[in-house]
């Protein structure tokens, strides 16, 4: 296999969830249950029919009228549930990095820590006054001035873009940055 | 990065799913379904199960096969299970041939050389290096925990150079994985301003306070204090406590300083042995 395929796939595995656990703990549940059923069989089989008649009247008491509604609700809701875990992309908070040595995958959290640290030094402000959040394609970043102190917003956001910038993402981030309305007295 | 059957995973999710959300369906629509189709609706939709479940479930024969299933799906459910998260390796260059020479190399060895490299740098605050075996060949995997605020574009040109490092040792270029993380203690470690790291993390591994600690942390006390130390009520008096010499003490003092030497072997940690110790 081709060394860039290779990554590829590599790369792609690590941004999105292998669903790994809900997988597992519906195997777990299916085996717990297959395994009571065989049980119950081999019991009426070998002639004793007390944990069969026994588990007939479980369900039909599991199928009257009152119960019925209510068991049928999570049923549905929990099959959704699964549903969902089994046709969603289920993208993990991570960018990928370009990279001629080695297949380079990135935390969001470490990326929008970068940004707010930069955010913070441009604007000359503590770190604590500057958040940022990042999605996809797009990332925030949300100053506190410090109450008195006006901040040069416009280099700011020309400070960060540059930064974000010059991180070779594979799907490059659109940088907005705002000024929140209050500032932050004694800061 | 694992061998995990994905696929398999969101397939079985999937019939699971559909089927409960069919079952769910079936008995809310219950009243409905008994007025259109009059009370033998339940044939209709299912009719191989009701059908056999009056005539067979007595039977002998029909009930060993239903266990027979059963222990077959235990079986393949299980099997599915142990399937998950596999595809490690413990070897990164193996070049036996089937007269049995060559070179084998454990992940061991990358690991270590790779630890010693980032750690060098204080870019990280974890290094984590594992080796998996992708579609017939050996991957690094190395899982590094950034210290909060570093440009990811920097942290990837340290690692990148610490693997030129490490492929200057092999004399080969092993295909190479990168995570970069923040992790749970990224959080915790807080950032001196203006210094490129800690001073407290600047400690070597194993150092301890007693020894290298202590120098750093007396020269912090104002010169007037330094005599007093053992009784000067301050919280670095515990730290720079002289150290009594007990046969106690002496006994635990060179437990530690082997057991460092230990660590020092095992992690080949510069720090803490002096160069000429090593072999």
């Amino acid at each position: 296999m081709d060394e860039r395929v290779r990554y590829r796939r590599i790369v792609r595995r690590e941004l999105h969830a292998s669903r790994a656990v809900p997988a597992m703990t519906v195997a777990v549940l299916l085996i717990l249950a297959v395994a009571a059923i065989g049980t119950v069989a081999v019991l009426a089989a070998s002639g004793n029919p007390g944990p069969l008649t026994w588990a007939k009247t479980v369900a039909a008491a599991g199928a009257a009228a009152g119960h019925s509604a209510v068991l049928a609700s999570g049923c549905v809701a929990t099959g959704l549930l699964l549903l969902i875990s089994a046709l969603s992309p289920g993208r993990r908070a991570r960018h990928e990095l370009l990279n001629g040595r080695a297949a380079v995958v990135v935390d969001d959290s470490v990326l929008a820590a970068a940004l707010a640290r930069e955010a913070a030094r441009a604007a000359g402000l503590a770190a604590g006054q500057a958040v940022a959040t990042v999605h996809r394609r797009r990332a925030a970043v949300v100053l506190t001035p410090t109450s008195g102190v006006p901040i040069g917003a416009d280099a700011v956001a020309g400070a960060v873009r540059r930064m974000s910038g010059a991180v070779p993402l594979r799907h490059p981030l659109r940088v907005r940055v705002t000024i929140a309305r209050s500032g932050k007295v004694g800061a | 990065m694992n061998s995990t059957n994905r696929i398999g995973n969101r397939i079985l999710l999937l019939v699971a799913g559909l089927a409960l959300v069919l079952v769910g369906v079936v008995t809310l629509l219950r009243p409905l379904l008994a007025r259109l189709y009059g009370p033998s609706w339940f044939p209709v939709l299912l009719p191989v199960v009701t059908g056999r479940e009056t005539a067979r479930t007595s039977s002998v024969p029909a009930l060993l096969e239903v266990a027979a299933i059963c222990v077959l799906l235990t079986a393949l459910l299980t099997a599915f299970i142990a399937r998950q998260g596999r595809g490690g390796s413990t070897l990164i260059v193996d070049t036996r041939n089937a007269r049995g020479g060559g070179t084998v190399l454990e992940v061991g060895l990358a690991r270590q050389l790779l630890e010693e490299e980032l750690n060098r740098r204080g870019t990280f605050l974890a290094v984590h290096v594992s080796a998996y075996r992708v579609k017939g060949v050996v991957l690094l995997k190395c899982s590094l925990e950034s210290r909060r605020g570093i440009d990811p574009a920097v942290s990837t040109a340290v690692a990148v150079e610490a693997l030129a490092a490490l492929d200057a040792v092999l004399g080969r270029s092993l295909p190479a994985f990168v995570r970069i993380s923040s992790g749970f203690r990224s959080r915790l470690v807080r950032r001196s301003r203006g210094l490129p790291s800690t001073g407290a993390s600047d400690l070597p591994r194993g150092a301890r306070p007693g020894e290298r600690g202590a120098d750093a942390a007396a020269s912090l006390l104002p010169t007037g204090t330094r005599d007093l130390r053992p009784y000067s009520g301050s919280r670095i008096r515990d730290r720079v406590r002289p150290m009594t010499p007990s046969p106690a003490h002496v006994a635990t003092g060179l437990a530690a300083r082997v057991e460092a030497r230990a660590t020092a072997v095992r992690n080949d940690d510069s720090d803490t042995v002096a160069a000429g110790d090593r072999p």
